[in-house]
């Protein structure tokens, strides 16, 4: 199925964000241009696949002048994951088994996890430029056993950005409520306010929060989480083309330890069975089942944090101390108390560092961090 | 620097490794949290009632405590069922009441009837999947 842009305005539900036509904007600046909505910067193809006899298929993506970033999306009632990307030039510029082993970590897309994989590309300054033709895509298809499935159906879906500007942009997310969590004001008031603490800190690099909100029939335990689920792909199928989907519910899966869930690093902007970032409210509002302003600081960080992750941000350093991210200016530290002290407040920091009834905020995005952002297909 | 703060006012030598496990911002197994100390139950009771920030490191004690501690702390179960400052952990442990042991999980399900959000209590009893759990709203 083809997207396009006239297709998307006819779409039921869908309130496509136009610029009116007396607003200035211009190309060049990284604004959207009068008569334009900034979905126009995205593109659409989608295929359907079936993998060869050893479990592997390749998604061509051809990328036209202009173009400077692309997402593919690999869905199927098996696990994809992706294995090389070979340039236009039939250079291979990516390999699953230099990134499973470096601990650096560069996309979660290399793991067989869920039914719906999604990858990047380019994902960091120094991955260069996209070059105008054809990029080969390759990926495996394994079962629950890790075992490679020959003639497994896969749906392959390829978003291409034409953004020049790396320096500045929108990301729209729809935020939206699980069943009768809008009749609750204190949640959805501590979720406004930490929302306009989320758009401070994703404003540092450059990125504008555009949110709206939304409600739905899912069930508030979001039981989803760990597999994603059909009743999550109807939501997001009312999605815009562009926008992220973070729900909020009492729990996560259920339970009331787990606060935010990504459902990828990075994920989809397609709507899929996986296409959230989850929150729980009860998690957030601690034992009295209130939410302190510090609550709301840190509810509002972990919204920043989580659909950073989904943007395809890593932990700068995992709490093992021994694995980091793949930017350069992110500190590699080793050790908590090195790490506490030269990552403490970075936005992607593993633990939040709190003492009596305050948590430091955790703030901090580095310009690499911010060119993550700006690459992905998601930030327009 | 902050990390050490809370470390020194607190007596429990095993209360910062545990606090900074219960602070990261992924999800840990109560087996190794549980690892980090010889007190598992009366550790995590002290997170619970000393660790305010983040909250989510109070909920996820409180969670292992009653996932796998239950018996042996019915006391501050039905302290978190009816206290109206703990209405948190009243949502958390009407949520567990069908992992909990069903000879604590009826006693501490009648209390919640009796506590600070009743009708909350009714809805969540009334939903689980054991029978005996699901009577005390019939036979309260």
């Amino acid at each position: 199925m083809k997207h396009s842009l006239l297709w998307l305005v006819l779409l039921p539900g869908c309130d496509i964000f136009t610029v009116p036509a007396t607003d200035a904007g211009t190309d060049d600046t990284g604004t959207t241009p009068p008569g334009t909505t900034v979905y126009d910067a995205l593109s659409f193809s989608e295929e359907e696949l079936r993998s060869d006899g050893d479990g592997r298929y390749v998604v061509k993506v051809d990328v036209p002048a202009g173009a400077t970033s692309f997402q593919v999306t690999s869905t199927s009632p098996q696990l994809p994951a992706l294995e090389s990307v070979t340039d236009p030039d039939g250079n291979e510029i990516l390999d699953w088994q230099d990134l499973i082993q470096s601990p650096r970590s560069l996309t979660n897309a290399i793991y067989p996890q869920r039914t719906d994989v999604a990858f990047n590309w380019p994902i960091r300054e120094v991955d260069g430029a996209l070059k105008p033709g054809k990029y080969k895509v390759e990926w495996a298809l394994v079962d629950d056993s890790f075992n490679y499935v020959a003639d497994g159906k896969v749906t392959a879906s390829t978003v291409i950005k034409r953004d020049p500007d790396f320096s500045q942009g929108e990301v729209h997310v729809r935020i939206v409520y699980a069943e009768g969590i809008d009749q609750l004001p204190k949640v959805t008031n501590a979720v406004e306010a930490a929302v306009e603490h989320w758009r401070e800190v994703w404003g540092s690099v450059g990125v504008t929060l555009v949110e709206r909100y939304d409600t739905s029939d899912l069930d508030a335990s979001l039981d989803f989480t760990w597999s994603g689920d059909p009743s999550v792909k109807k939501i997001a199928d009312t999605k815009e083309p562009g926008e992220l989907q973070l729900i909020v519910g009492e729990t996560v899966r259920g339970e009331q330890y787990i606060y935010g869930v990504s459902a990828g690093i990075p994920g989809t902007i397609e709507p899929t069975k996986n296409t959230f970032v989850v929150l729980a409210w009860t998690t957030h509002a601690g034992p009295d089942g209130n939410f302190s302003d510090n609550d709301i600081m840190v509810m509002g960080e972990t919204m920043a944090h989580e659909t950073g992750h989904y943007m395809g941000l890593f932990h700068p350093v995992e709490g093992t101390w021994n694995n980091w991210d793949a930017l350069d200016d992110t500190v590699e530290c080793n050790g908590q108390l090195q790490c506490n002290r030269d990552l403490g407040e970075n936005l992607m920091y593993p633990y939040s560092l709190c003492g009596g009834s305050t948590c430091r905020s955790q703030y901090i995005l580095t310009d690499d961090q911010g060119g993550v952002f700006q690459r992905a297909v998601g930030s327009l | 620097m902050w990390m050490l703060i809370a470390g020194q006012a607190l007596a429990n030598p095993d209360l910062d490794a545990v606090v900074l496990a219960l602070s990261a911002r992924d999800a840990v197994s109560c087996e190794s949290i549980e690892a980090l100390t010889s007190t598992p139950t009366a550790t995590l009771v002290e997170v619970v009632d000393t660790v305010q920030m983040p909250p989510w490191a109070p909920m996820r004690a409180a969670n292992c405590l009653i996932e796998r501690h239950a018996l042996e702390i019915h006391p501050q179960l039905d302290q978190w069922v009816t206290d109206p400052n703990l209405a948190g952990l009243n949502r958390l442990v009407l949520g567990k009441l069908d992992v909990m042991p069903v000879e604590i999980a009826v006693p501490v399900a009648r209390k919640a009837l009796e506590g600070t959000d009743p009708e909350l209590a009714r809805t969540r009893i009334g939903a689980s999947k054991v029978t005996e759990i699901r009577a005390v709203v019939v036979t309260p």
